[in-house]
């Protein structure tokens, strides 16, 4: 059994028991939107990728889709969130792409996690510090694989190396995929944990603030608009 | 406003600056205890035991050197050696790792994990031993590794001799009538993500029925370290390297170890031995998987691609000889056992997901309870009407 089934099992279980629902709010999807997408992202994988050009080309369920699901969340998005989201990208991808740069080439030469999910978590944990909403996490998570695969197509071309590039070619069992929950898991964690433990520490919760990136929209919406 | 603003421009900075620290500064503490190499960061490691050498395996009982590799070497790394002696590694030092033997292990006898229970249609549904239903991939995360004596290099990018090693094993097993699946793909450039590229690799010939996989590499240390003589001719000799860090390392191994087990009925020495190393190797996509070193740099090409000749007669006899549905159980038994493994772990993460987003135990059960109750009451027709109420 592969980590992207046991992910994408453990997802789905999770959003048809209910248990999501708070998440799933933040993201503003409906529960059976979420699912639709996870059935898409595990069939899509199994269709011929979508050819882009010579030796470039998409895959639907691991790169078309998700990226479907990111322009959504970006539409859902508002116009403060979106450059902050989008900064935060630029970063992920700078640094999933310098880690891939940096760090050895071999996963034995790695501290505690294999490089596939190294990668995932660094680009999450950035996303979200940055945008501090589960919406840009998985955004960023997704966006920065993508974007660091494009650098790695553009540097063999400058090099004139023939390479091939397939975005999400492994479908579910993708590190875009698996980076874009992975992201959007430690953003839940994280901020559900940060949000549980501000009382204790004599702090307001960010809700409190008003700074709830992912609440802040709802609430306009829900309570009229109310500038930052 | 502006100061909030002014705060999430700080904490943006500061996240990154923390993660670039994270990747770049963090001193390797990762079983380097040596005064060589402590406190040195990632590029100064990199450099001081990547580049300019290997990792050596030693008996930490008598000092003998157990093996040789280019991949770092970690305490709880273990080692089967080509007689079959098992090793675990207790400490590292610098570039050496101690390790002590755990005694000899007889591969031609494979774990009865399950009792047999489970001996029956299950077990060749996962391994689909029945029916020689096997379709093999050969690929190369590494594809531009090339060997010097041959090749000229230890890299070439647009595709090493890595391939024609490839290649070789491919024709050598349809030679043997069995069905085989090349990938050519280089996935460069050759850095950290190679894996992540390969991946879908895998995930290509998965959809073209592949079941086996071999990831063909070469190491990078002298090459005598895989050199051995066979019926009086030196040859090559192919190294198993099992991913320690996925969820199916129980079934991986098991494999190398029942493979090692038929190769040596035919080539003895052929197999150097089995490391179970860190990292994931992509192993994780499916049970069936192993990564060779065919030989290192310094051997020649042809001497890698008549190892890999002979390794294909030995993957024919594994996959189609007198033992293999006995070797190919074993298998399936381990892989039931780490589904079952795998689904408790899913349970317990889930479960920890609800006591996080609910904030408690309490309010965890409450909406477990909420849910088993609608589900049932949905099961037995009673509250059809209420369904769209409940959320």
């Amino acid at each position: 059994m592969n980590t992207g089934i046991i992910i994408l099992l453990a997802v789905a279980v999770i959003v048809y028991a209910g248990f999501a629902e708070r998440a799933l709010d933040r993201l503003r999807l409906s529960d059976k939107a979420a699912l639709l997408f996870l059935v898409a992202m595990l069939l899509g994988g199994f269709l011929p990728d979508v050819p882009l050009g010579a030796n470039f080309g998409i895959n639907i369920g691991g790169g078309l889709i998700p990226l479907i699901l990111v322009g959504y969340l970006f539409s859902k998005a508002e116009s403060w969130e979106i450059g902050r989201t989008v900064l935060a990208i630029f970063i992920a991808t700078a640094v999933a792409y310098g880690a891939m740069k940096i760090l050895p080439l071999e996963p034995t030469y790695n501290l505690f996690i294999d490089p596939l999910y190294l990668i995932a978590i660094v680009a999450g944990l950035i996303a979200y510090l940055a945008g501090r909403s589960r919406r840009g996490a998985f955004i960023a998570g997704v966006m920065a694989i993508i974007l660091s695969d494009l650098l790695a197509f553009v540097e063999n071309s400058l090099m004139g190396v023939t390479a091939s590039t397939v975005i999400g070619g492994a479908g579910f069992f993708d590190a875009v995929v698996i980076s874009g929950f992975i992201a959007l898991g430690l953003a839940e964690i994280f901020g559900e944990t940060a949000e549980r433990l501000a009382p204790f520490f004599g702090a307001k919760t960010r809700s409190e603030e008003g700074m709830d990136e992912d609440d802040k929209g709802k609430g306009r919406e829900e309570e009229g608009n109310e500038g930052e | 406003m502006k100061v909030n603003k002014h705060i999430n421009l700080l904490w943006l900075l500061g996240s990154t600056i923390l993660c670039l620290t994270f990747l770049l500064l963090i001193p390797i503490t990762a079983d380097c205890s040596a005064e060589a190499v402590q406190g040195e960061t990632i590029l100064e490691f990199h450099d001081h035991c990547a580049d300019s050498g290997y990792f050596i395996m030693k008996d930490v009982d008598d000092g003998s050197v157990i093996m040789m590799t280019a991949r770092l070497i970690h305490v709880d790394d273990e080692y089967i050696t080509g007689n079959n002696t098992h090793y675990i590694v207790e400490r590292v030092e610098g570039n050496t790792a101690w390790a002590r033997s755990l005694g000899d292990i007889d591969l031609s006898q494979p774990p009865d994990i399950l009792g047999g229970i489970f001996k029956s249609g299950m077990l060749s549904q996962l391994t689909q031993a029945e029916n020689r239903d096997f379709t093999i991939a050969v690929y190369h995360s590494h594809g531009a590794e090339s060997y010097v004596p041959s090749d000229g290099t230890e890299s070439i990018p647009e595709g090493g001799g890595i391939l024609d090693v490839g290649e070789a094993f491919v024709e050598a097993l349809e030679e043997n009538g069995l069905e085989v699946k090349h990938s050519p793909e280089t996935h460069v450039p050759h850095d950290a993500g190679a894996y992540n590229r390969s991946r879908r690799t895998v995930e290509e010939l998965m959809q073209d029925n592949a079941n086996v996989f071999f990831d063909v590499h070469r190491d990078a240390v002298p090459a005598e370290e895989y050199k051995a003589v066979v019926d009086d001719d030196q040859i090559v000799q192919i190294q198993f390297v099992v991913g320690r860090q996925n969820q199916n390392v129980e079934v991986n191994r098991q494999f190398a170890e029942s493979l090692k087990n038929a190769t040596d009925k035919l080539y003895p020495d052929l197999i150097k031995g089995i490391f179970m190393a860190r990292g994931s190797y992509n192993q994780d996509i499916t049970p069936l998987a192993l990564l060779l070193e065919v030989g290192t740099h310094e051997n020649t090409r042809e001497g890698a691609e008549e190892s890999v000749a002979l390794f294909a007669d030995a993957v024919n006899y594994y996959f189609a000889g007198p033992e293999a549905q006995r070797a190919q159980e074993a298998v399936g038994g381990t892989a039931l056992r780490t589904i079952l493994w795998v689904i408790l772990i899913a349970l317990l993460a889930t479960g920890l997901y609800l006591i996080i987003s609910t904030g408690g135990i309490e309010e965890a059960r409450a909406k477990i309870s909420h849910f088993f109750q609608k589900e049932f009451a949905e099961f037995k027709g009673r509250r059809r009407g209420d369904s769209g109420n409940d959320e």
